[in-house]
């Protein structure tokens, strides 16, 4: 186990440029998720991370050792890979015992720690397999087995769920988390997925165009985003923004509700929204409209928890309202987060 | 209660099967499949049986018309006599040296060439490959002159050497473009992951993309085995003592040594250069076909 630390690295391919200027700090025993949509060099990152790829500049730091120009075998690292890599022709139990292997490990310590591991994810069953014969589930922890058996530095996971169907991905997703929990190991996970980011991750990257945009709790950049990027891409359905000149105000479709919710003499911002459509969720109901009023007509979502008595009229202009301390004001030029009240945490760890 | 009678009744019999199109295909392919089948082992089979069968035979028995199916008297006589009247077995072992030596050649230097095509980018790298097959396209009787002179300039004339090289360079472009088709349908991802598991690069290709790659590579030894095997032109031009001899050289010209044909001798000696190939081919037959069964099942 060990610290990872990325000083301003960037990737510069032929004809564009994967990752540009990144550093951040993964501490010991973190669970650290790098999320962005497809093509925002995270993967990239990971690959450098890992030796598969060189950085073009900057330097990879793991524990205490400059690790920019080791080679994978040297650096103590596992990884996941998307399509779980396993070695078609090996058993499960030569698959998981394939690290020790190499390294030549006495047998007895092999098999003692393939059992370890197998048991660790439950495939105690399964070891005489060949990896053709599992699910999309069990190949999953079959690939972490691998990547557990000799006790890793860092634990590199691209996007592992991605193959598998909605209810096996919640299901792992969890048992994931508790591994990571009972394992400890620190751990850097990559998804273009926001749900697992913020179900996973002690702490979030939000990467863009080969930038960091964000690094923080998932609280703190669903609560707070750092600009107009991270606000939508961030929570689904998407932050609310409305353009109001130089500011940009941005609020939750959840924190958008109808005026009479909101006791009386509570501070709120009055909104006047005309609702086009409803779509019901089961527990939510989404209402598609315009803001309008004192504010320029723009497209926002509010959602109303089914709980809430409320019966829109379609076509009519509303009393909404969002709560002044859910607000969020942007730079409208820049994108840029205005809100000057970051919380104490988000600053800690900033320069962590 | 009348409907409830004949659902009942109408239970215990069948219904009847529709036929349509596809069945009269099904049958249709399993006929011309049979037919397939039947024509294969006439053509191909039965010279060879007839072969066997015939080298077994006494020399005046060969000639008898109406020809005998089954030999009236058994005899290893020409088996006798080609060992004992002719250099067979240095022939023999001069085949296997080369046909082994190149085998191996081509596996060697083609595996880690397909292995560089497939994985490597770098500059003039497409070209060569391009370059190599058209190299296959040149015919033997092409090269096999200037390759003479330059055999001869490095004093490799009548050696089995030479015929292991220019076997080799023959069958080598091939061997490249058949195996970098094999290396390319195997993941880099599989690569990747056995060198953050602790491999060096050569190690993970050993470890991993080999056995993987294992029915290309074994089509590919079983080619140029066979080609080395039965190779004859260069034999003819490379070697002149009876020392280096290959198989298909000696035999030749030890058909035309007399002016009767002793086919008895030479039916003996076809069978006995049939047999390794026959053997590999059983040897090798399984990891081809396991191989390939392997390959089309996706085991990410």
């Amino acid at each position: 186990m060990a610290r990872l630390e990325i000083r301003q690295v960037s990737k510069i391919f032929a004809d564009h440029t994967a990752v540009s200027d990144v550093s951040l700090t993964v501490n010991d025993g973190e669970f650290l998720v790098l999320l962005g949509p497809s093509g925002c060099g995270k993967s990239t990152l990971l690959r450098m991370i890992a030796g598969l790829d060189l950085p073009t500049y900057g330097d990879i730091v793991i524990g205490d050792r400059v690790a920019t120009r080791l080679q994978p075998k040297d650096r103590n690292i596992a990884m996941v890979f998307q399509n779980y890599a396993l070695y078609p022709h090996l058993t499960v139990y030569e698959n998981i015992a394939f690290p020790l292997r190499v390294r030549g490990a006495d047998s007895r310590l092999v098999d003692e720690k393939v059992q370890w591991a197998a048991g660790l994810v439950g495939l105690s069953k399964l070891l005489k397999r060949k990896p053709r014969q599992m699910s999309g589930g069990e190949r999953q922890r079959t690939a972490l087995a691998r990547s557990l058996v000799r006790d890793p530095d860092v634990f590199l996971l691209d996007e592992p769920l991605s193959n598998l169907d909605a209810k096996l991905r919640h299901s792992a997703r969890e048992e994931l988390r508790q591994f990571q929990d009972r394992v400890g190991v620190t751990s850097v996970y990559v998804t273009h997925d926001q749900v697992e980011a913020m179900g996973l991750g002690d702490r979030i990257v939000v990467m863009q165009a080969g930038t960091v945009r964000q690094i923080g709790t998932p609280e703190e950049i669903y609560q707070h985003p750092a600009d107009t990027f991270v606000a939508t891409f961030m929570g689904s359905p998407p932050m609310n923004l409305v353009s109001q000149g130089d500011v940009t105000l941005g609020f939750r479709p959840e924190s958008f509700l109808p005026e009479g919710n909101y006791p009386a003499g509570s501070d709120i911002t009055r909104i006047s929204f005309r609702v086009h459509r409803v779509e019901y969720l089961g527990g939510d109901r989404l209402l598609y409209g315009h803001v309008s009023g004192n504010l320029p007509e723009t497209p926002a979502i509010a959602r109303i928890p089914s709980s809430v008595a409320y019966s829109p009229v379609l076509g009519s202009e509303t009393a909404f309202a969002v709560a002044s301390g859910d607000l969020r004001r942007f730079e409208t030029a820049s994108g840029k987060a205005l809100s000057t009240a970051v919380p104490a945490s988000e600053r800690r760890l900033a320069h962590a | 209660m009348t409907s409830a009678t004949l659902s009942v009744a109408s239970a215990a019999e069948r219904p009847r099967r529709n036929y349509e199109m596809a069945d009269v295909h099904h049958l249709a392919s399993r006929m011309m499949l049979y037919l397939l089948v039947f024509t294969a082992v006439s053509v191909v089979g039965f010279p060879l049986f007839w072969m066997v069968l015939c080298s077994f035979k006494p020399g005046g028995e060969l000639y008898a018309t109406p020809p005998t199916f089954l030999p009236q008297e058994w005899t290893l006589q020409n088996y006798r006599d080609l060992f004992v009247q002719t250099n067979f077995p240095t022939y023999f072992a001069n085949s296997l040296i080369v046909a082994g030596g190149a085998t191996l050649l081509s596996l060697v230097i083609g595996g880690l060439g397909a292995y560089s095509l497939s994985r490597f980018k770098f500059f003039g790298i497409a070209a060569f490959s391009n370059a190599a097959l058209v190299c296959y396209m040149l015919p033997e009787v092409l090269i096999v002159l200037p390759l003479y002179i330059y055999v001869v300039k490095l004093g490799l004339a009548d050696t089995l050497i030479a015929l292991i090289i220019a076997n080799t360079a023959f069958t080598l472009p091939l061997a490249l473009w058949f195996m970098r088709s094999y290396f390319n349908a195997i993941p880099v991802s599989l690569e990747e992951s056995a060198m953050i598991d602790g491999c060096t690069r050569l190690q993970a290709m050993y470890r991993v993309t080999i056995p993987l790659a294992l029915p290309g590579i074994v089509s590919v030894g079983v080619f140029a085995f066979n080609h080395a095997w039965n190779e004859f032109l260069f034999a003819l031009v490379f070697t002149s003592s009876e020392r280096n001899k290959t198989l298909p050289l000696g035999l030749a010209t030890w058909i035309g040594q007399d002016n009767i044909y002793s086919w008895g001798m030479l039916l003996a000696g076809a069978v006995l250069v049939t047999i390794p190939v026959v053997l590999f081919y059983l040897l090798v037959q399984r990891k081809l076909v396991v191989g390939l069964s392997e390959g089309g099942a996706k085991g990410e």
